[in-house]
């Protein structure tokens, strides 16, 4: 059964460099287009923005952006600008932001999910034309497909009421099928699944550095199945506080790939994906590392296309 | 004379109209383009990707962008993103944007727009410049090693949008550049120049580094009283609306004259303003006429030491002919070979 893919970019490489590979992704059959606003990067609109005009038909999101390293209606202003130009290529994108995000900006909301809440309310309505107190997009009224990503339940819910998609990310793939059965359960939004996909031992390394924030994260059912134990939980946490990404990723179990990723031979990743097809509508591709993207891109649509 | 010379656009029309403008600029030939953040318009940011991927040559000024609306980190992702895409193509002006935060009924609690905009633009240079922050802000949280997660392909220069004493001699303590607003005037130039050195000179900065460039109401045509009659409604119109250091800062200007523009604008509208407008606001206020006059308008404002004008608003009674005209005729004269 076919399913459409994406690919996600953090822009972590030059806009250049993104473009290409986004290009690459449009070629092997990629039809959204993700890019993160994380860190300190590049700009993510401006990402986007290069992306419209360098490929053909991909669909763009930032994924995710939060309510507060802008102000809401800058977020929303930025997302009507692109899609006056490309009406039917251009989605929002909207969660509370991660630490990787927040903390460089000094920023600690006190109730990231009420703020979420409001800016899911009032991009909606500005994107929709209305007057919103003395926030008024004159020149904009359309539709606007909003994407929200969420780890909690409460998050979750929204998302399926108010979203027309979940990005479902960094979840295990033992636990994805009931996760979205409770979020189905919400609200009728599609799902967009998002897992690192490692088809050889030189592409389980290259994932491997991706899990510390997941390992920190992760049920502790998950962790001690992959033999991380508590003990070694709380150095690769002291490491990832003190930005040695290195040490954190030495300290990591490679079992922990086989929780998160889709992992083994090509045709078992596409075995894997074909499994888990009744869980998502979507299909988001993460790199996994950037020297070797062009490679990854091509083998992943061929495990993508086979899983179909 | 000049630097350069550039075109000053709204930034309010569609995304569409505003490439097409920028790349016709281009093919023309002029040294810049500058987009705003005008209130809730069109994202500036996006309009300005788009602008340097779809032109060679020009650089696209953004003039300016508000430091309240996203983290002055945030905006020195945008400028370093920018000049990836446009490598030296790209200034980065940053304002108070009063007017903006005024339409947007917006204010964050304790908000102190001078100290804001200038620990802005003090952050977005050094950032950009993939150096740490180096300082604690106190208009917005950030460590002092804050620092981007990439590096620019060179230093962005940073402009500040000034207009009040104050704010110029920051310019001259902290920016690469000012770039004056609506209804400039060459005894307003010379004034900011002042103002701009006195703060160079406290910073221990030479006030030759830093660019001073101006929006400059331009209206040329063949037939020299049409020229000078597109420009009443936008000069009655922004009559009453400028800071009043504008008017009385160098300008030259009656202010019983300008008194009995703002009252027409005030009982009949801006049309009405038009009328009252007399020849010598214009002659002060905007560089209107034939070729020749344009040319002899710019002179004064070159003198008083402004770097690079942009022309504003009008452009002339056909745009079209104007901006071509600008290009073709004007910028040879008043520009110095590069």
């Amino acid at each position: 059964m076919e399913f459409p893919w994406g690919i996600w970019f953090e822009p972590t490489q030059p806009v250049r460099r993104i473009v290409e590979l986004a290009r690459l992704a449009e070629t092997e059959g990629a039809t959204v287009c993700f890019v993160a606003d994380e860190g300190i990067e590049r700009d993510v609109y401006i990402t986007l923005t290069a992306i419209l005009y360098g490929t053909s038909d991909l669909v763009v999101a930032p994924a995710i952006t939060n309510p507060f390293s802008r102000h809401p209606v800058t977020t929303a202003t930025a997302i009507a600008t692109l899609h006056e130009t490309f009406p039917d290529r251009v989605w929002h994108g909207l969660g509370v932001g991660g630490s990787r995000v927040l903390e460089p900006l000094g920023l600690d909301p006190k109730k990231p999910y009420t703020a979420l809440r409001e800016a899911v309310d009032l991009s909606t309505r500005l994107l929709a034309g209305e007057v919103v107190g003395s926030a008024h997009l004159r020149w904009f009224a359309g539709r606007v497909p909003l994407a929200m990503a969420g780890r909690g339940p409460r998050t979750q819910a929204l998302a399926a009421n108010k979203a027309d998609w979940v990005i479902l990310s960094a979840k295990p793939l033992a636990s994805l099928a009931e996760e979205v059965r409770r979020i189905r359960s919400s609200g009728d939004a599609r799902i967009a699944w998002s897992a690192y996909v490692a088809y050889s031992e030189e592409e389980l390394r290259r994932v491997l550095p991706h899990f510390s924030y997941m390992a920190v994260d992760a049920p502790p059912n998950i962790r001690a199945a992959a033999g991380l134990n508590d003990d070694r939980l709380e150095k690769v946490r002291l490491a990832m506080l003190s930005g040695d990404l290195d040490t954190a990723t030495a300290l990591l179990p490679p079992a922990l790939v086989d929780a998160f990723a889709v992992t083994g031979t090509p045709t078992q990743c596409a075995e894997t994906i074909r499994t888990l097809r009744a869980h998502f509508d979507l299909f988001m591709l993460p790199l996994n590392d950037e020297a070797t993207a062009e490679e990854h891109i091509r083998t992943a649509a061929g495990i993508l296309r086979a899983a179909m | 004379m000049f630097s350069a010379l550039g075109l000053s656009l709204s930034n309010e029309d569609s995304v569409e109209t505003t490439l097409a403008m920028v790349q016709r600029a281009d093919r023309l030939g002029f040294d810049e383009v500058s987009l705003p953040e005008s209130r809730q318009f069109r994202s500036v940011i996006s309009v300005a990707a788009a602008a340097l991927a779809m032109t060679e040559q020009i650089t696209i000024r953004i003039g300016v962008a508000n430091p309240v609306t996203r983290h002055p980190a945030v905006l020195a992702m945008e400028a370093g993103t920018l000049a990836e895409i446009g490598p030296g193509r790209v200034r980065f002006g940053i304002g108070a944007a009063a007017w903006t935060m005024h339409a947007l009924g917006y204010a964050p609690e304790g908000w102190k727009p001078f100290t804001n905009t200038k620990e802005a633009v003090q952050a977005v240079r050094r950032l950009s410049r993939g150096e740490p922050l180096g300082f604690t802000p106190t208009t917005f949280q950030a460590s002092p090693d804050t620092q981007l997660d990439f590096t620019p392909p060179q230093p962005i220069p940073v402009d500040l949008g000034a207009v009040s004493p104050r704010m110029m001699e920051a310019v001259g303590e902290v920016a690469d550049g000012v770039q004056l607003g609506a209804l400039a005037t060459p005894g307003y130039v010379a004034w900011a120049r002042e103002r701009i050195a006195a703060g160079a000179a406290r910073a221990g900065r030479d006030t030759n580094e830093i660019l001073v460039a101006s929006n400059v109401l331009t209206s040329v045509g063949r037939d020299r009283r049409e020229a000078r009659d597109a420009v009443r409604e936008v000069l009655a119109y922004y009559l009453c609306r400028v800071e009043p250091v504008m008017i009385e800062a160098g300008s030259g200007a009656d202010p019983d004259e300008v008194a009995a523009v703002a009252a027409a604008v005030a009982e009949g509208g801006v049309e009405a303003g038009a009328r009252a407008v007399t020849d010598r606001l214009i002659d002060l206020f905007a560089v209107a006429g034939t070729v020749d006059d344009v040319v002899e308008g710019l002179r004064p404002f070159a003198e008083a030491g402004l770097g690079v004008p942009l022309a504003w608003h009008t452009f002339g009674p056909d745009p079209h002919w104007a901006i071509e005209t600008l290009a073709s005729e004007v910028r040879p004269v008043v520009v110095e070979d590069r």
